[in-house]
């Protein structure tokens, strides 16, 4: 890690122009790509940290997710071959007869750049999907998201058809959306309800925790 | 109508109208906003209800009587996918289409740049004529039958135009009768009238999409702003001309994303186009009904600045009893008994709940019973009974 | 912009300024016809602003 955190606290304060110039120039100066990553990577735990104190809210998260794909394009194939550590799998998607991904795309950025590989399904997938992909994977976590109350019973579908395909006790499965709750997500058989994407980040960690 | 009817209306009527301007009616208003939880009900999938507006009506009907409702809407299932599919629009995923045939329409929102229906650089286009903006640019995009100002005409296009517009006239035409029907053959009201979006929600979630806006707000935020003021007297003009000429029933700002900003945003881009467009509405007797979306907790000071009575705060994710002790003396409010109860609760789960929320909340009238959100197929009937039940039981003044 | 440089305001498509120009000559009572063409203007509005708002 290099001592020069320029890049970081460009991206912490949201300044994209800063960050893209710096990170051209610092490519032309010979910094490692690795370090550059690092730099980005942390700014966005850090962009995490400040949304939890509610100094940030989801515009600036969706905006500094902007500015990192920029950035991180800059790097271009430097960044690819990169095989940076896995967390670990988590299988994410909207539940079957629900299409809004506003929430669902959040989860899939923040765990991405918490270090987990996503296997994201989309919206709308249905409960047979979400099991052939913690078959396939051998995800140990599942993200279900759903922005409608109607929503609850395709939860509950999906929790269903995990438990029949005999892997529930392979997962850890948490919920969330607008309209879930504690209550929600124990009605329908899921483990944890994460309030927003940063609550799931830390639930996925704590099972591949243990 | 049977005069029997006509009193019990007017007698409902002042109910919910006394409740609404904050006084204290006969007894606590039952007011629900019930979508595919009245298709249910009456037997018919989210298709029928979509897709075929008397079926939806009659649902309404159904639910109003045997529930015993003062007031509610016709349309809570408030687009007609007939008229979607004459004109053509692209962002909605429609029941027995797309969607199954028991879950209700949902709107798509483009992900990004490449889908928005307004690209980044036509900010000024749309400050300069909104009116223009919409028909010439942003409905082209939206609709898969139109074609944009410049490109050779099509038989699509002008048939899109023409059976849109008579759609619209049809299915508005079939919602006043189903209002009037509501009350000859329920005695029940029609609960609100008049659509107002707040200039910064409609901006985000029909022009630029809502991962868009949150990068505007930050690359050109100026334009925003102005975007949001050339709105605004477009949007007031949209609400005064839908809503109740008897100035009795509020107007409904469903608002959207106001709460996902900071303070600093909400301050300049959400709340003063907002506020005025509801200062307008009051200053001509119109009162509007503040339907937020999540938990609008966090802006009840700005809120708290409105005129007295100009509003019924309508409470959603938010602690209702919290919303009360802050600005109960101010507005009415309506909603809080929460969905999930409803969904998962037993019937006596949810008397209890709504006897608290009578008992606090409405100690001295100026409450309106109704569900936080709009009541979907989820909620179990003996749950919403059990509404009916709580408010006869602990309701009276 | 709209035709005759004139702003589209709200609940109007086609103002009525830029229409009265188009007429040759108005013989009758110029207030009837500004009376109807601005009936019809608030509503066909209406269909552009409904789409947006409520469609």
């Amino acid at each position: 890690m290099g001592e020069n955190r320029d890049i970081y606290k460009a991206l912490v304060s949201l300044k994209e122009k800063e960050v893209k110039s710096l990170v051209s120039q610092k490519i032309e100066e010979g910094m490692p790509v690795d370090d550059i990553m690092d730099q980005l990577q942390e700014a966005l735990i850090e962009i995490g940290n400040r949304f939890e104190k509610e100094e940030y809210f989801i515009p600036d998260l969706i905006y500094s997710g902007a500015i990192m794909k920029d950035a991180v394009a800059l790097l271009g194939p430097l960044s690819d071959d990169k095989s940076r550590s896995s967390k670990g799998k988590v299988v994410v998607g909207t539940v079957f007869g629900d299409v809004h991904d506003i929430g669902k795309g959040l989860l899939v950025m923040i765990l991405s750049n918490a270090g987990f590989e996503v296997i994201d399904l989309g919206v709308s997938v249905e409960p047979k999907k979400f099991v052939d992909a913690i078959k396939e994977s051998g995800a140990k976590v599942v993200g279900m998201s759903c922005l409608l109350t109607i929503s609850f019973g395709a939860i509950i579908d999906t929790v269903n058809a995990i438990k029949e395909a005999g892997i529930r006790e392979n997962v850890a499965i948490m919920v969330g959306g607008a309209p879930v709750t504690d209550l929600v997500a124990e009605k329908t058989g899921c483990d944890y309800y994460g309030k927003d994407a940063f609550s799931g980040v830390k639930f996925a960690s704590d099972v591949y925790a243990k | 109508m049977a005069e029997d009817m006509e009193n019990l209306y007017q007698e409902r009527l002042k109910r919910y109208t006394t409740a609404m301007r904050n006084e204290k009616p006969d007894r606590v208003p039952i007011r629900i906003f019930a979508a595919e939880f009245a298709a249910k009900y009456a037997g018919y999938t989210s298709q029928e209800v979509t897709h075929e507006y008397d079926k939806a009506f009659e649902a309404v009907r159904r639910c109003a009587k045997d529930f015993s409702w003062d007031a509610t809407v016709i349309n809570m299932v408030y687009v007609w996918s007939g008229l979607v599919d004459h004109f053509g629009q692209k962002y909605y995923k429609v029941p027995g289409i797309e969607l199954p045939p028991d879950v209700g329409f949902q709107y798509f929102e483009p992900a990004d740049e490449e889908g928005a229906f307004m690209k980044e650089d036509e900010y000024d286009a749309l400050i300069d004529s909104p009116t223009e903006y919409l028909a010439n640019i942003w409905m082209p995009r939206i609709s898969r039958n139109l074609v944009p100002i410049g490109t050779p005409n099509t038989f699509r296009n002008n048939m899109a135009w023409l059976k849109g517009g008579i759609s619209m006239m049809a299915y508005f035409g079939a919602c006043g009768e189903a209002v009037a029907r509501l009350k000859s053959e329920c005695g029940t009201v029609s609960a609100i009238a008049g659509i107002i979006k707040a200039p910064f929600d409609i901006l985000s979630d029909k022009l630029r999409g809502f991962r868009q806006v949150s990068i505007d707000v930050y690359r050109q935020p100026d334009k925003v702003e102005k975007a949001c003021e050339a709105l605004m007297p477009y949007l007031l003009q949209n609400a005064m001309v839908t809503s109740d000429p008897t100035r009795k029933v509020p107007a409904t700002v469903w608002l959207h994303r106001g709460t996902m900003f900071s303070k600093d945003m909400y301050e300049r881009f959400f709340w003063p186009t907002l506020k005025e467009i509801i200062l307008q509405l009051w200053k001509n007797g119109i009162q509007t009904l503040w339907y937020g979306e999540g938990s609008w907790s966090k802006w009840l000071k700005y809120t708290a600045e409105l005129p007295e009575k100009s509003i019924v705060y309508h409470v959603d994710k938010e602690d209702i009893f919290e919303a009360h002790k802050q600005i109960g003396d101010k507005f009415a409010i309506s909603g809080g008994i929460p969905n999930d109860l409803l969904a998962f609760g037993t019937p006596r789960e949810v008397k209890e709940y709504c006897k608290k929320v009578i008992q606090t909340v409405g100690k001295d009238g100026g409450y309106i019973m109704d569900a936080s959100a709009i009541i979907q197929s989820d909620a179990k009937a003996e749950n919403m009974k059990a509404i009916t039940e709580a408010v006869l039981e602990y309701g009276v003044y | 912009m709209a035709e005759g440089k004139v702003k589209v305001k709200p609940g109007e498509l086609i103002p009525w300024e830029v229409r009265e120009k188009e007429y040759e000559k108005i013989l009758g009572d110029k207030a009837i016809l500004k009376q109807e063409w601005e009936k019809i203007e608030v509503i066909a509005n209406r269909f552009i602003w409904a789409i947006l708002t409520d469609f």
